[in-house]
């Protein structure tokens, strides 16, 4: 089996961690802390709502550190600044299933949506105007989650009785199941464009890369071979192939790692130190002979 | 120096594009905010008196669903009592309540977030002590079929006291659609 395939299964598995981890009917970290910490929080994913706390905390309304949501939320943008969005790489279970029905569905089925409409100001104009309906007298919080859908699905997907839905979650599970979804390339339109959870790990994981301590991909050019291999497994369209070589989105990064583990040269790996996207790229530009004479061997 | 220029005036170019497109989307999220506003009457939500003489009839209209609810599930209807206890013991001694759905069409489900209650028998296993209250959803299954009528589903949620076996409240609900009687104007 190819490596990237193993990946795929092994990438599967933390999925299915991160569901029990947070998804009603078990709900483990959310019972862990409730039970050993005494902290208040439902044993649902509602215990665990990130979009009610990150809008809390940027239109001063306050976090409440004291309750499993809180305390969720500080470990996932700790993390955002430290490692990454490993909670989209590693947890996100409503990300991972769209994902992985996607790569059922043929490539000529697919839109590249990423190639053509750049997702970094879409998902950020949607992280804003999250920020800003509030002051609004409006709510979009709870009417565009697909976590409460992707719980729905699990608690009711055996008998195929997903409850009562609203218009907007019916909405929200086309666009993110089918639209961002199955007919998407790499399956995570949602994620690229309307998740504000993934939008602030990535704008946060996008200052701490800058650091030399924190974790990021980093790439070698000396070793890639631009098969573009990396560009076509990337489930959030963060590499793209061009003219001036191979381009690197950390705000769309979700360090799933997909691509570090398809590169057949290992070029790119996952660590602490430079990047050296940027720095790559200025070196093949201004040292054109180095490669003519290595091609010409 | 020409090339820094056209590279330049591309990712001025590349900026205002940008810009645009972030100006754009929070804008969209803003409609969709409005959007949502627009279908408060998706879920209704009612609170009484269990004591009390009068129970207003609660009335949900379909015509008043989204689009996307009236081709995905038209039929499936929610009423529920919203946050908080909506059905207030009002009397002054504790009362055992059963719940139960009478003369609706299709499928009813009634359902609490109270641990005391059953949701088989529609039972709550602890009295309600004077003062406090219960909470409820009902869910209705319409069939299709029933739908495209301007009188869609009828009945009472009616509460007896466990106790003595007497009715103690009945909560008329209908279920409509207002569109139908508009187009036969």
């Amino acid at each position: 089996m190819k490596n990237s395939n193993k990946y795929l299964i092994q990438r599967a598995a933390w999925y299915l961690v991160g569901l029990a981890l947070f998804y009603a009917p078990f709900a483990l970290f959310q019972r862990f802390l409730i039970s050993i910490f005494k902290v208040k929080g439902s044993t649902d994913i509602h215990g665990a709502c990130f979009r009610m706390a990150i809008q809390g905390l940027f239109t001063g309304k306050g976090l409440n550190i004291f309750t499993t949501t809180g305390i969720i939320i500080i470990l996932i943008l700790l993390s955002a600044v430290l490692i990454g969005p490993i909670f989209c790489g590693r947890f996100c279970a409503a990300g991972a299933i769209s994902e992985y029905i996607s790569r059922v569905i043929p490539d000529s089925f697919k839109i590249n949506w990423q190639k053509n409409i750049n997702p970094t100001p879409v998902r950020y104009g949607v992280l804003a105007g999250f920020l800003i309906v509030p002051f609004l007298g409006l709510s979009v919080v709870c009417a565009y989650c697909n976590y409460t859908i992707m719980e729905k699905l699990i608690l009711g997907g055996a008998s195929w009785d997903l409850g009562v839905l609203g218009s907007t979650a019916i909405l929200t599970a086309f666009i993110w199941l089918v639209v961002l979804g199955a007919f998407a390339k790499g399956g995570r339109g949602y994620c690229s464009y309307l998740c504000t959870i993934g939008a602030t790990q990535s704008l946060l994981h996008s200052i701490g890369a800058k650091f030399g301590f924190t974790y990021k991909l980093k790439y070698s050019a000396e070793k890639c071979v631009s098969c573009n291999l990396c560009v076509k497994d990337c489930p959030m369209g963060a590499l793209q192939s061009s003219e001036d070589g191979l381009k690197y989105n950390i705000h769309s990064c979700i360090t799933c790692h997909q691509c570090q583990h398809i590169c057949p040269k290992t070029a790119m790996t996952f660590g602490r130190g430079k990047s050296c996207w940027n720095e790559s790229f200025k070196e093949k530009v201004e040292e054109p002979q180095v490669i003519e004479e290595g091609v010409s061997k | 120096m020409i090339g820094d220029f056209k590279m330049t005036n591309k990712r001025i170019k590349e900026a205002i594009f940008s810009s645009v497109i972030f100006v754009l989307s929070a804008l969209i999220i803003i409609g969709a905010g409005f959007y949502k506003s627009t279908l408060t009457k998706e879920s209704v939500s009612f609170k009484f008196n269990l004591l009390g003489k009068d129970v207003n009839p609660v009335i949900f209209d379909i015509a008043q669903e989204g689009i996307p609810k009236k081709l995905a599930q038209p039929g499936k209807v929610s009423i529920s009592t919203g946050k908080g206890a909506g059905i207030l013991n009002n009397g002054k001694e504790p009362v055992l309540v059963q719940v139960k759905a009478e003369g609706f069409t299709g499928d009813v489900q009634i359902n609490s977030s109270d641990s005391s209650f059953e949701k088989q028998t529609g039972k709550f296993v602890k009295p309600i002590k004077p003062g406090e209250g219960l909470n409820l959803g009902i869910v209705f299954d319409i069939p299709y079929r029933n739908i495209n009528q301007s009188l869609v589903s009828r009945g009472n949620i009616e509460f007896t006291n466990l106790q003595n076996g007497k009715l103690i409240a009945k909560l008329p609900i209908k279920v409509v659609n207002s569109s139908i009687k508009e187009r036969k104007k």
